[in-house]
């Protein structure tokens, strides 16, 4: 019997059903004589126990056998490659902590034996079921539910693979059985020192031991060669290199802590593995490190979990690394910089080299310029272009400006990446550390596609002034010929077909410079100099007076200082915000420009074509021959502008009216249908 | 590449205006009195090379030429603690220094004979620059040299620079008062047809509208020519500060020209400046803080502009420029614009899209000033023609009576007839119809009514 509880089989007591099926418990053979019905069923319940037993401490054996091979064997990758998802350090905690439970299930068991045999409770030799029921009468509970517990993650290998085998402990722990509660407890309690291992490693030394990937964050570089590691994760690319796999976060943990966990030990990471030496700085102060160890240690250590508390010490060591961060690597200063230098570039904010740059693209021959010899414009060319184009302007001593380059793609992202060469040409930058903390490609990209638009209507903008230039030629010419006369014969359809035309340009640009990207780029700096003048006061206090490590009045969040908390909504909190902030504002940017409507889009670059039309038109005409055929021609280009305009005009006005699917308030359209309007020459025109 | 811009200074006035507007220059770049780049200038991000070159020696010389007839506003300069700045070679004076004795046909004259002289300057100016967009000519148009000199240059530097932008700023004489040049009128006339013809943009400055702000703005009783001249300073570095301090708008001068000036003889325009603080004329009372709202309300009252004009009900702006110096908030813009619009402070030509286009520029760093923001207004507004209106009247009195025409007889151009005082007489009045007619939405057509009626 006692065999039979500690799992071994016998002739007693035999696997049922029989096999070749699947044992699912042990029964008494029917055959067996001397049994009452009853007692039967007693020894029978109490065998139940001694298979799950069985069942479990087989289970326990595999892992650790498991797990011992994976420690002896060099063939871990071999390993990787089976399907086998059994693994991991998560589950041989659980595994040892249910070992415990075993062990105490052990000691019952041999405690009984001792007591039978040594006849203590003696009864003339007759041990009472009743008796052996009582003594493992909560091990009829708790082994059950074990052995539903490991028959789950058997079963759901991948769903409960990782951090994941949290979320079912805590489901486990959710009974209303006191006993089986503070078994799951415990288990829950040694995975959460896992998984506070694991944070711990990653939020103080930046270093990810998880050879399972069970964490969730993971390293994407984990199945690549050193050779591609370096070719695809080179450093500009860190906020790629490490990434947060939801899936795994247990459901008790916010997702924002999550995050934040990440940036930090992203940071740190980052930091750590950089190679290029940095100042005495470069290294994160050990003091802080032991800190925030011992705060971490400290978490670890509670029998219960305190999801506010980890939260809270979450935000103090995210705090404390970004003002680290902050002060060090990349301050308020260089931030605002790099975003100057982008908005002067990618923006067109630098007036003189952006004329420059115009200039240049226009004294390409037109020939090569034809869609159908679109190869003969190479990328080299377009660079040395770009050098050409900053010499004697401001740009030429700019050493921030050697990052910017053409790139000519395959397919354009924009619909305006072909107005300046016909072939898609994409204006990039070179980001590097510590400036990639906070602009991801994704952002470049997004600069791009504005460069493009803002660089076509530039463009349109420079040759009607150059139209300008040329019709004045001509007139003054003309005059000096016919200089006694002083007749007023001067064609001005042309001019005004010009000047409306211009009025389009100039408003669209005045607009776009000036309601969109200087007034979101004020603001977005406005902020991070808050920011980073927060950063400055807080450094003292917060990271070298560490009070009571676990003390919920520490972080700013929850006891914000008086003089900082106007600007807390505002307040960009570390680089992690700042990207926020920043792709916010890109996104701000490209519904200002409207390059997020298709139909606005595509009617303002239908603009832009027929006045470039209308502009080769007059480039081309002295004012004299063919006149008639020439202000047809004219006159039709005129047409067909005001058509694009006013459709256009009436877009937006409608749009305006009811709100539209811009997403909120589109307050953008209302200064630029001022703009346009101010005269109301549009709403009388187009009513 | 600088767009780089050639100064020529004629006559008096012109002189005296250029001097002012380099002292000012150099003040807003923080170049020193000789040309050095002070220590202190270090912030960058301005455009020198527009109006200054560097000679080897690292001096920093304005691209001025510096030209009279008679030698005593010139030798006040080169006494003056600017001596040094110009360069020499650019300095033209008359070998008798007579002067043009106030006569249109005098300076014109003159002009012509040492026309060599003179485009050798030119010449080796423009060979300078990497990629010159213009001209700037400073003058008056009521003298002798600065109206017959100025005529003369304007015909011929657009016969040989056909494609280079020509600017003026020209000082009109106050006609509210008895000039001591009894034949301004003759002088205006004969210049003004010269502005209009061979000008792409002439800047109107109006002596009397000058005089008006530094009594009634400035406090200041019976102002000078030297503190009217520096009004006219301000305006022109404020005009041209888009050039200097490159942003995102305006800054070439084609630029503004070309949004300015729709068609090609409408292009007189007038300006507006405020606040005039104590930093540019001496003993001005200090003004409030100022706003974007504030600055761009005041542009368009008629006490702050620089041109006495007489509007009527049907006077519109073309076009509106105001250039915005200083901190101002990107979104204070568009409230002011609305605000403005509200009230209609502004009324529009009624045959093409008009607005108030806004230009947000940098202050110098080297200059304090009392007042966050300044804003320069330059406006193509059709009351300009009661201004020239005014002046073809005075010219038909004077005309009738046949007054002080032998000063004129006496040169060629005058001797056989006077019909060059007709010609002129007839481009002026052209284009007073021609802004007239921009009141109209006829307009639109009226160069077509005329090809087809011809």
């Amino acid at each position: 019997m006692l065999l039979a509880l500690s799992g071994l089989s016998g002739d007693l007591f035999v696997p049922y059903p029989p096999e070749p099926e699947i044992a699912t418990t042990f029964k008494i053979p029917p055959d067996f004589p001397f049994l009452h019905e009853a007692e039967k069923s007693s020894l029978e319940r109490l065998s139940a126990l001694g298979f799950y037993y069985r069942k479990i401490a087989n289970f326990l054996d595999k892992q650790r056998g498991r797990n011992e091979n994976n420690n002896n064997s060099e063939s871990i990758e071999a390993q990787k490659g089976s399907n086998n998802t059994l693994r991991g350090s998560f589950l041989h905690a659980l595994c040892n902590a249910i070992n415990e439970v075993l062990a105490d299930f052990h000691k019952s068991i041999i405690e009984s034996e001792i007591r039978i045999l040594s006849k203590e409770d003696n009864m003339g030799g007759v041990v009472p079921i009743s008796q052996l029921v009582s003594a493992f009468n909560e091990y009829y509970i708790i082994l059950p539910h074990l052995n539903q517990l490991i028959n789950d993650i058997e079963q759901n290998s991948v769903k409960y693979f990782g951090c994941r085998i949290i979320n079912l402990v805590i489901d486990k722990c959710n009974t209303g059985v006191p006993e089986l509660r503070e078994i799951m407890l415990k288990l829950l309690h040694a995975c959460h020192e896992v998984m506070y291992k694991h944070i711990a490693s990653w939020l103080v030394y930046g270093q990810l031991v998880d050879p399972f990937g069970e964490f969730f964050i993971k390293d994407k570089t984990l199945k690549l060669n050193p050779i591609q590691i370096q070719e695809q994760f080179s450093r500009s690319k860190w906020h790629r290199r490490f990434i947060l796999d939801e899936s795994f976060i247990p459901n008790h943990i916010p997702n924002d802590v999550a995050k934040s966990i990440l940036f930090v030990g992203k940071a740190i990471a980052t930091v750590r593995n950089s190679a290029k030496p940095y100042d005495k700085h470069s290294k994160f102060p050990d003091q802080i490190a032991s800190l925030h160890l011992q705060y971490l240690l400290e978490l670890s250590s509670r029998p219960v979990f305190n999801q506010i508390e980890l939260e809270n010490i979450v935000n103090i060591i995210r705090d404390n690394v970004a003002q680290w961060l902050w002060q060090v690597v990349l301050t308020g200063d260089k931030v605002v910089e790099c975003l100057e230098t982008f908005k002067n570039y990618f923006l067109l904010g630098q007036g003189d080299f952006t004329t420059s740059l115009v200039e240049q693209f226009e004294k390409l021959p037109t020939s090569r310029l034809s869609s159908t010899r679109a190869p003969l414009i190479k990328e080299q060319e377009m660079n040395s272009l770009l050098v050409r184009a900053s010499v004697g302007t401001l740009a030429e001593k700019d050493l921030a400006f050697e990052k910017f380059r053409f790139k000519i793609s395959e397919k354009a992202t924009s619909m305006f990446d072909d107005i300046l060469v016909g072939v898609p040409l994409r204006f990039e930058y070179d980001i590097g550390w510590p400036l990639d903390l906070f602009v991801t490609s994704e952002d470049l990209s997004k600069y791009g596609d504005i460069f493009s638009f803002l660089i076509s209507l530039r463009r349109t903008h420079y040759k009607l002034q150059k139209v300008w230039t040329h019709l004045a030629t001509n007139v003054k010419m003309e005059r000096n010929y016919k200089f006694s006369k002083g007749g007023n014969n001067i064609m001005l359809m042309p001019w005004n077909v010009r000047a409306s035309m211009m009025f389009f340009v100039d408003c669209l640009w005045a607009h776009v410079q000036m309601d969109i990207i200087e007034s979101n780029f004020q603001n977005l700096v406005r902020r991070i100099t808050v920011s980073s003048a927060h950063h400055q006061k807080q450094r003292p206090s917060s990271t070298t007076e560490p009070s009571s490590p676990i003390s919920p009045t520490r972080p700013k969040s929850m006891n914000p200082k008086k003089d900082t908390h106007s600007n807390e909504s505002e307040r960009l909190r570390d680089f992690e915000d700042i990207r926020l902030g920043h792709t916010s504002y890109l996104d701000e940017l490209l519904r200002g420009c409207l390059l997020e409507s298709r139909v606005c889009t595509e009617t303002i670059r239908m603009a832009l074509k027929i006045i470039d039309k209308f502009c080769v038109l007059l480039e081309r005409w002295d004012g004299q021959r063919d006149f008639m055929e020439r202000l047809e021609q004219i006159a039709k280009h005129n047409t067909e502008f005001r058509e694009q305009v006013m459709f256009l005009f009436r877009t937006l006005s409608g749009v305006n009216k009811t709100g539209g699917d811009f997403g909120g308030p589109p307050r953008h359209l209302d200064q630029l249908l001022l703009r346009l309007d101010y005269s109301k020459w549009f709403s009388v025109w187009s009513s | 590449m600088p767009r780089e811009l050639i100064t020529i200074q004629t006559g008096q006035c012109g002189n005296q205006i250029g001097m002012e507007f380099w002292s000012q220059l150099c003040a807003e770049h923080g170049i020193s009195k000789e040309g050095i780049l002070e220590d202190f200038a270090t912030e960058g991000g301005d455009r020198k090379d527009v109006f200054f070159y560097q000679a080897d020696d690292e001096h920093y010389i304005p691209r001025a030429l510096l030209l009279d007839l008679e030698p005593r506003v010139i030798n006040n300069i080169l006494a003056s603690p600017y001596s040094n700045l110009y360069n020499p070679e650019n300095i033209f004076l008359s070998k008798d220094g007579g002067g043009a004795g106030n006569i249109w046909a005098y300076g014109f004259s003159q002009a012509e004979k040492v026309c060599e002289d003179i485009f050798e300057m030119i010449d080796r100016e423009a060979d300078g620059s990497d990629s010159l967009e213009g001209f700037m000519l400073l003058h008056s148009i009521a003298g002798g040299t600065g109206s017959g000199m100025g005529s003369f240059l304007l015909e011929r530097l657009n016969d040989r620079y056909p494609k280079k932008l020509i600017t003026t700023y020209s000082v009109f004489p106050n006609n509210e008062e008895v000039s001591d040049v009894v034949v301004q009128p003759y002088n205006s006339i004969l210049t003004l047809r010269r502005l209009t013809n061979n000008a792409d943009c002439v800047t109107v400055l109006d002596n009397a509208a000058l005089n008006r702000i530094a009594c009634d703005r400035l406090h200041i009783q019976n102002p000078t020519f030297a503190q009217t001249n520096q009004l006219v300073s301000t305006v022109m570095s404020a005009s041209t500060t888009t050039l200097r301090y490159p942003g995102y708008m305006n800054n070439d001068l084609v630029g503004i020209i070309a949004s300015l000036i729709p068609t090609p003889k409408c292009h007189y325009l007038m300006t507006a400046y405020t606040p005039f603080t104590s930093d540019q004329v001496e003993k001005a009372k200090s003004v409030r803080k100022t706003t974007v709202l504030d600055v761009m309300r005041r542009l368009l009252q008629p006490k702050n502009k620089m041109v006495s004009t007489n509007p009527s009900k049907k006077s519109c702006y073309i076009s509106v420029l105001n250039i915005i110096q200083g901190e101002a908030d990107p979104t204070d813009v568009h409230k002011s614009l609305l605000r403005i619009r509200e009230r209609r402070l502004a009324q529009f030509i009624p045959w093409g899209p008009a607005s108030i286009q806004v230009a947000l520029t940098k202050k110098s760093p080297y200059i304090q000033t009392s007042h966050r923001v300044s804003g320069l207004m330059l406006a193509n507004h059709t009351s300009i023609a009661s201004l020239l209106k005014r002046t073809c009247d005075h010219y038909d009195r004077f005309r009738k009576r046949g007054a002080f025409l032998e000063q004129f007889k006496k040169e060629d151009m005058f001797a056989d007839n006077l019909e060059e005082f007709d010609a002129a007489r007839e481009t002026v009045q052209d284009l007073i119809n021609e802004y007239e007619s921009c009141e109209s939405n006829d307009y639109i057509n009226y160069g077509i009514s005329k090809e087809q009626s011809q």
